[in-house]
């Protein structure tokens, strides 16, 4: 009978556990980095079993698992410990499985969507895994995005409702960009989105110049469309800066290289030109920059003509030494609380997040007309359970308080950044 | 009661004589070893614990039957069989025993392979809700009215 390796770190959920950053030594973003990059230093070939193990931890929590075992195995397995071969090798297999199976439900929403005569942009994760990255795989997502025109939005809903996708909301939560999720049971939520940005930075005018410079792709075996490598990589970079305040994973860093690589056709002035319309080029510096310093030789200076604040360049060293810390994000409304201007502010915050407006309220599709309060209470508890969950863990496992604190202190100089309320 | 493996929603990719094993709708992945993958692959509702150790010949020696239990009992806890409800669950505790008894684990669970929840904000397949209630109403343009009214 052949014994496999003992799950070590392996969760009983299959998911990736929380780093410890107290428990692996130190280095294993860092560590990571060099294997991504294709290092064979010294460093990497001496180092301990201990190393490689918090490196899994780094890859599986950056999602760079897929990518790290390609690399491995291109360097001939890279002095890597046997088990952590298998495991890499496992996690490898476990994406082209997923993404196996998410094409094949991909490809059914598309045809779908073409039937109905909705034109689409497939965005982020879907796009980039078929039509930048080398294999599906190697770009492992949690859901879909897809890009419709605003006037066909009711004709996607349609369309994924007769498929059988089921949406938490029977309505959608206007001056949102995209309708809340669809859920299928055994398929990646997808998210129709009727602008890719914020709707902050959404205007008809660059909403038709997106439609209109799309370039057509095959996506999961159907013809679609996909962004232009500029709006590409300006939607990326919002993303990354803007939507996740740059706290994101390194496969999402990654996406940046992987599109500057993929496209060395990308007009950079046209990317700088974009920027200074929409008013983001602080966005797209910060995703830049940082991009740059975890994959130094494979990303060029992109914006001609624009120089980064000294703001921009604090915010990028701050958020970098959280990458190399592996410290963690305090839940988002303990972020916005600390960051609020005032007590007054703190509370209109909390209050708002206790008692949302019924309207709000009455969109879900569990809202009890006859029982409104019960509504209240259970999404107290929804949110409780998961806010009080995501606290718990933090300081059981993620490393002492100080360094929680510090995280919050950077996260809190971040949000602020991102709203524009930080000088040079 | 022959034990039947699940094979609707589930994808495998057989790699140096293991298999792993991705199951859809719980969107998890395991790796099963030459026997848990014997097992797995034979447990069709027609053979019994005797006919899967038969089968397992010298892999499953000296206790074939001992070895298919533990091996059905890892396979029951990663959802990879058929059935449940309260004959499961006597099974189940039955295999647990078993596997304490022999230390070798057969299944094993795979990290997944997309970045931790709280850095992406990203989803997972899995349970879906009930379709929406009621009429679906039109897209609002504007943000929806607030009377100002607090909940009681």
């Amino acid at each position: 009978m052949t014994a496999v390796a003992a799950p070590s770190m392996v969760h009983p959920t299959g998911r990736a556990p929380a780093m410890r950053a107290s428990a692996g030594p130190a280095g294993a973003v860092p560590f990571l980095l060099h294997l991504l990059r294709g290092s064979t230093a010294r460093e990497v070939e001496s180092a301990p079993p201990a190393l490689w193990r918090a490196v899994e931890h780094a890859a599986a929590r950056h999602g760079m698992g897929p990518l790290l075992h390609q690399r491995l195995q291109a360097a001939g397995g890279g002095n890597a410990p046997p088990d952590t071969r298998v495991r890499l090798r496992d996690v490898h297999l476990h994406s082209k499985l997923r993404a196996e199976a998410a094409r094949a439900r991909l490809a059914t929403v598309l045809q779908a969507l073409r039937a109905a005569g909705v034109p689409v942009i497939v965005l982020k994760g879907a796009m980039l895994a078929e039509a930048v990255y080398a294999a599906p795989e190697l770009r492992p997502m949690g859901d879909i995005d897809l890009l419709v025109p605003p006037d066909r939005l009711e004709a996607a809903r349609a369309a994924l409702l007769e498929l059988g996708y089921g949406s938490p909301y029977a309505a959608v939560i206007s001056g949102h960009h995209h309708l809340p999720r669809f859920r299928r049971t055994g398929s990646l939520p997808i998210e129709i989105h009727w602008t890719p940005f914020p709707i902050e930075f959404t205007s008809d005018t660059r909403l038709e110049e997106m439609w209109s410079t799309a370039r057509p792709v095959t996506v999961a075996g159907v013809e679609v469309l996909a962004l232009s490598p500029e709006h590409l990589l300006h939607h990326l970079c919002l993303h990354a800066a803007y939507s996740h305040r740059l706290w994101i994973p390194l496969l999402h860093l990654h996406d940046l290289v992987a599109v500057a690589g993929r496209y060395p056709e990308l007009d950079r002035k046209r990317v700088a030109s974009l920027t200074r319309e929409a008013g983001t080029g602080r966005f797209v510096h910060a995703s830049l920059m940082l991009a740059r310093r975890a994959f130094p030789s494979r990303i060029p200076d992109l914006l001609p003509g624009d120089v980064p604040t000294a703001t921009d360049r604090a915010v990028v060293e701050l958020v970098w030494s959280s990458f190399v810390e592996e410290s963690d994000p305090l839940p988002r409304l303990l972020t916005r609380l600390a960051a609020a201007p005032g007590l007054g502010e703190r509370l209109r915050l909390i209050r708002a997040y206790l008692l949302p407006p019924r309207q709000r309220l009455e969109l879900h599709r569990d809202f009890d007309d006859r029982h409104p309060y019960r509504s209240y209470l259970m999404r107290l508890r929804r949110h409780g359970r998961r806010g009080g969950g995501r606290l718990v863990d933090l300081f059981r496992t993620r490393g002492p308080l100080r360094r929680a604190w510090r995280s919050a202190r950077s996260r809190v100089l971040v949000e602020r950044w991102a709203r524009g309320e930080t000088q040079s | 009661m022959s034990p039947v493996s699940r094979r609707d929603g589930v994808l495998t990719h057989e790699v140096d004589g293991e298999l792993v094993v991705y199951d859809q709708e719980n969107d998890t992945a395991h790796r099963l070893n030459p026997v848990a993958a014997k097992v797995w692959q034979n447990c069709d509702g027609q053979r019994s614990v005797a006919d899967l150790a038969e089968l397992l010949g010298s892999d499953a020696a000296p206790d074939g039957a001992a070895v298919v239990k533990q091996a059905l009992g890892e396979l029951d806890r990663a959802n990879l069989l058929e059935g449940g409800g309260a004959a499961t669950l006597t099974r189940r505790t039955a295999m647990r025993r078993m596997a304490q008894v022999a230390g070798v684990v057969m299944v094993t669970s795979i990290v997944a392979p997309t970045p931790a929840a709280a850095l992406s904000g990203g989803g997972n397949p899995g349970k879906a809700p009930k379709g929406p209630k009621g009429p679906t109403p039109g897209i609002p343009k504007g943000p929806p009215p607030n009377k100002g009214k607090k909940p009681k």
